[in-house]
């Protein structure tokens, strides 16, 4: 069956009922159970609303395990008749018709330009090269980055003799982030081509599932977006690699089964996919949301919206899950993963004015609806426990015994402290069922040797569960913090980050960022204590996260001495690295030593505009030169360059540098007037700058020259 | 003056002259110029040119003149190279020095660049053809206003959203109601 033809509406609706029913069968037991247990004991109004945030929070546990069951089930066999299925051709591509987008903002140039030449070289492998166009769509307000991008763009362009194939365009107002970013190539030159794959600054895809990605939109017509479901690589600290590890061993099962359900009507996760630019360009002008930032505004999170659009048009949005050779990158550490979550978070919460907007799918609305419980769980868990504590201290308050009435339940013949521990392990049982399907997944298909064997694959799933069960709980604190925050209207402050030269993390952000975590569990710990030493046991694995949160945070973010042994935690990304991230490796080693001499890092960017002939000259070429300037743009152009010229750099703030970056004749005339200047005229800064191209000095490092 | 050098060259132990052979070498180096004997030919050409230079105002520091020397060089160079005879100095040297990056003349043709012998054909030409844009001739589409009717009950609670967040008053009064249900809320809680 052809999967974007129309599938049978009774199909779609009966894939759902089946999902709608095992989420209820596994959820209403539990339920049952939880009511009963209060009205064993007497039922008030707290209990009631420890009751319902109960059964929502046990519901969304219910519906991942679902969607796990469901995703076992249909990989058995043949696996999903109805799935995306990579297309088998070789007939030659629409040339041109392609353009490849990756929005940068202040990303490192290495890693962005070294995935670039890899995905470059992989598609010129795969004979299809001229059906591309790249682009890179920097919005860098870092002087240091954006000159980076520009040199780095240069070389690659040069290397490949790719002027008419790799560009780069940079905004100078950065209007609405990253999809303002897309927006504004969309309406630049989004009409020339007919698809457009969308990666991130960390990106890597593989030339052939570009080219199949292109291939699946010319066989299925009716599909407006194909998401590939990226795996995780390159992750070096313990805490990225608990994150790979995971989605490499729980991913493939989850991911089939929301494939199950979801069909032509799944959502966009904003890069590594492949759009169709027709109706995209039609149908998905983003709206603006009522109210302003952070919780309304311009839409930061756009992908969830897109894909709705889409799906409201009549367009299919697919995921292919089993498409290969696509991958991306994670954070490093939990603070970063925090970071990266605190704009996520504020991004879906401003999908809640969308909920009820019309014409939109009732598919669509769930997806906007679970992208902002992803982040609202977090502070009903905390009020959740919260309500557990108060409710143990209004029974200890009275001073009475516990005397349980029987159970609606009787044929259960089950005690008090039974019936409890009973609903704890269904609990828990919904919670680890997931990873146990993904295990006998992986048995029964064989696959543990490319985790490096069952041993290793046992031990990484025993630490990953005990690195989940203690960052989780930090987790729904930040989060919990952060949509305070957000419905607060008011921003969350970051300690400035000050890494080790080696990447090591940073003891004072740690302990800054995490000492409320360890305040507030301790505080919660010793009033548990204090209530009862059987609950406070209950509440320990939830505390225990929080406790340690500072020496987890650094232990997690410690890079290894030695990258050499992926143990544990390995995947098979690591064990047999694709093809793409060996190069991309390889690009990344041979840059290792381009390091800016440390003295000048700070304002490197400046300097090789300013300095370095051929850098300059690709920064002055990418400029518009302003002919009108009035007298008084040319008298701060003039007093601007003589304090950069006299008192260096560090007189300028970012903006002066910005603003004269911009300038082309600025930039023209610091060049010649730095070069011939006496060295008496210069600042100290300066000398030293030029020294460095002495003919004694070691060769310039730019991005130019790799 | 050494026997060494040439009569017509600077007086080797004027400090300001040496700074101006040390930047010119430096500047040319930068050009990615590396063999030892070339820089050193083509500074002490230079330098020796711009201390003969007549028309040169004798008030100029030796660095300026020296480098409006290098630079003239540099650009008779590009245009020989570029055949844009006629071409504005300024945006000469710019295009000229973004071919030659572009055209890896340094590493490609490492004696060619200000080589007395006319330019390699074959760099002349990459020269030429040598180019940076930020992309294509735009083809300006302008997308549809977005018509997501966001419902009646979205608007309503928008436009209190904003009120609250707008009017500082109702704001604050907003935030004590709340703060006052939570603190009522612990203190039943309590009972």
């Amino acid at each position: 069956m052809n999967p974007t033809d129309a599938i049978p509406p009774g199909r779609k609706l009966l894939r759902r009922l089946i999902l709608a029913a095992t989420v209820v069968a596994l959820a209403l037991p539990g339920i049952l159970l939880m009511a009963d247990l209060q009205l064993r004991t007497g039922f008030d109004i707290w209990k009631a609303a420890h009751l319902a945030l109960f059964s929502l929070l046990l519901s969304l546990t219910a519906y991942g395990c679902a969607q796990a069951i469901l995703g076992f089930l249909v990989r058995r066999g043949r696996g999903d008749p109805l799935r995306l299925r990579p297309v088998d051709s070789t007939e030659p591509l629409p040339p041109g018709a392609t353009a490849i987008v990756m929005p940068v903002y202040n990303e490192d140039a290495r890693r962005v330009f070294s995935g670039l030449r890899t995905i470059y070289e992989s598609l010129q492998a795969t004979g299809h090269l001229d059906a591309f166009h790249i682009y890179i769509l920097s919005d860098s307000t870092d002087p240091n980055r954006w000159i980076d991008e520009e040199a780095a763009w240069a070389a690659l362009v040069r290397e490949f003799d790719a002027a008419s194939r790799v560009f780069y365009r940079r905004r100078r107002l950065n209007t609405n982030k990253k999809a303002g970013n897309l927006a504004d190539f969309c309406r630049r030159w989004g009409g020339a081509y007919r698809y457009m794959v969308v990666l991130d600054a960390d990106s890597l895809m593989s030339g052939d599932t570009i080219v199949q990605l292109v291939r699946l939109m010319e066989r299925h017509p009716r599909a407006g977006l194909v998401q590939t479901a990226p795996r995780l690589i390159r992750g070096r600290t313990p805490f990225a690699r608990w994150q790979q590890f995971a989605s490499r061993l729980y991913g493939p099962v989850f991911q089939a089964g929301i494939n199950y359900w979801q069909l032509d009507e799944s959502n966009y996760w904003g890069h590594n996919a492949i759009v169709r630019l027709a109706p995209f360009l039609e149908h998905c002008s983003l709206p603006e949301l009522p109210g302003r930032e952070p919780f309304g505004g311009r839409i930061l999170s756009h992908d969830y919206v897109e894909a709705a659009l889409l799906v409201r048009a009549g367009w299919g949005v697919w995921l292919a899950a089993e498409l290969e050779g696509s991958y991306e990158e994670c954070p490093g550490t939990l603070i970063d993963f925090a970071k990266r979550d605190r704009r996520w978070l504020q991004g879906n919460l401003q999908h809640s004015w969308l909920l009820a907007a019309q014409g939109l799918h009732s598919v669509s609305r769930l997806h906007l609806l679970l992208g902002i419980l992803a982040y609202a769980a977090s502070p009903l868990w905390l009020l959740f426990l919260l309500l557990s504590t108060l409710l143990l201290y209004r029974h200890v308050a009275t001073g009475l015994t516990l005397v349980p009435r029987d159970s609606l339940f009787a044929a259960l013949d089950l005690g008090f402290r039974s019936q409890a521990a009973l609903l704890f392990a269904g609990t828990l049982a919904l919670l680890f069922l997931p990873k146990l399907l993904a295990l006998l997944d992986l048995f029964l298909r064989r696959g543990a040797q490319a985790f490096g064997g069952w041993r290793r694959v046992l031990c990484g799933s025993l630490l990953e569960t005990a690195c989940s069960a203690l960052l989780a709980p930090v987790l729904m604190l930040f989060h919990s913090k952060f949509i305070l925050w957000t419905l607060l209207g008011r921003g969350v402050a970051w300690v400035a980050q000050r890494r080790g030269g080696d990447g090591s993390p940073d003891w004072r952000e740690a302990i800054l960022t995490h000492a409320g975590h360890t305040a507030l569990a301790g505080l919660w710990g010793a009033a548990a204590l204090t209530l009862d030493p059987v609950f406070f046991i209950w509440l320990l694995p939830v505390l225990a996260g929080p406790l340690l949160s500072i020496p987890l945070s650094l232990v997690t973010a410690q890079p290894p001495e030695d990258d050499s042994t992926p143990w544990p935690l390995a995947t098979p990304e690591e064990i047999a690295p694709p093809a793409v991230a060996a190069t991309l490796a390889s690009h990344l080693a041979a840059m290792e030593s381009k390091i800016p001499p440390a003295q000048f890092a700070a304002d490197y960017g400046l300097l090789q505009a300013v300095l370095d002939p051929y850098v300059n000259a690709i920064h002055v070429s990418l400029l518009r030169e302003k002919r009108n300037h009035s007298t008084e743009e040319r008298d701060r152009f003039t007093q601007l360059r003589e304090k950069l010229i006299g008192a260096g750099p560090s007189a300028l703030s970012t903006r002066d540098k910005l603003a004269l970056l911009m300038d082309a004749h600025s930039m023209i005339r610091l060049h010649r007037d730095l070069w011939s200047r006496p060295g008496s005229e210069l600042a100290e800064w300066w000398r030293h700058a030029i020294r460095q191209y002495n003919y004694l000095a070691p060769a310039p490092v730019t991005a130019l020259d790799r | 003056m050494s026997a060494l050098l040439p009569p017509t060259f600077p007086p080797r132990a004027d400090p300001a002259w040496n700074e101006a052979h040390e930047r010119v070498e430096s500047y040319l180096r930068a050009h990615r110029i590396a063999q030892p004997i070339t820089l050193s030919e083509l500074t002490n050409e230079i330098i020796a040119r711009a201390w003969q230079d007549k028309s040169a105002d004798p008030a100029l520091a030796p660095v300026t003149r020296a480098l409006r020397e290098a630079d003239n060089t540099i650009t008779a160079w590009f245009t020989r190279a570029l055949e844009q005879h006629g071409a504005h100095s300024r945006r000469l040297g710019v295009r000229g020095r973004l071919a030659l990056a572009l055209a890896d003349a340094p590493g490609r043709w490492p004696d060619a660049f200000l080589a007395p012998t006319p330019p390699p054909r074959e760099l002349s030409e990459t020269m030429r053809a040598a180019f940076l844009r930020a992309g294509p001739a735009p083809q300006l589409y302008k997308m549809p206003a977005p018509t997501i009717p966001l419902g009646r009950m979205t608007r309503l609670l928008g436009t209190c959203w904003e009120i609250t967040r707008r009017w500082a008053v109702i704001n604050i009064l907003v935030r004590l109601l709340f703060l006052a249900a939570f603190v009522a809320l612990v203190f039943l809680a309590l009972q």
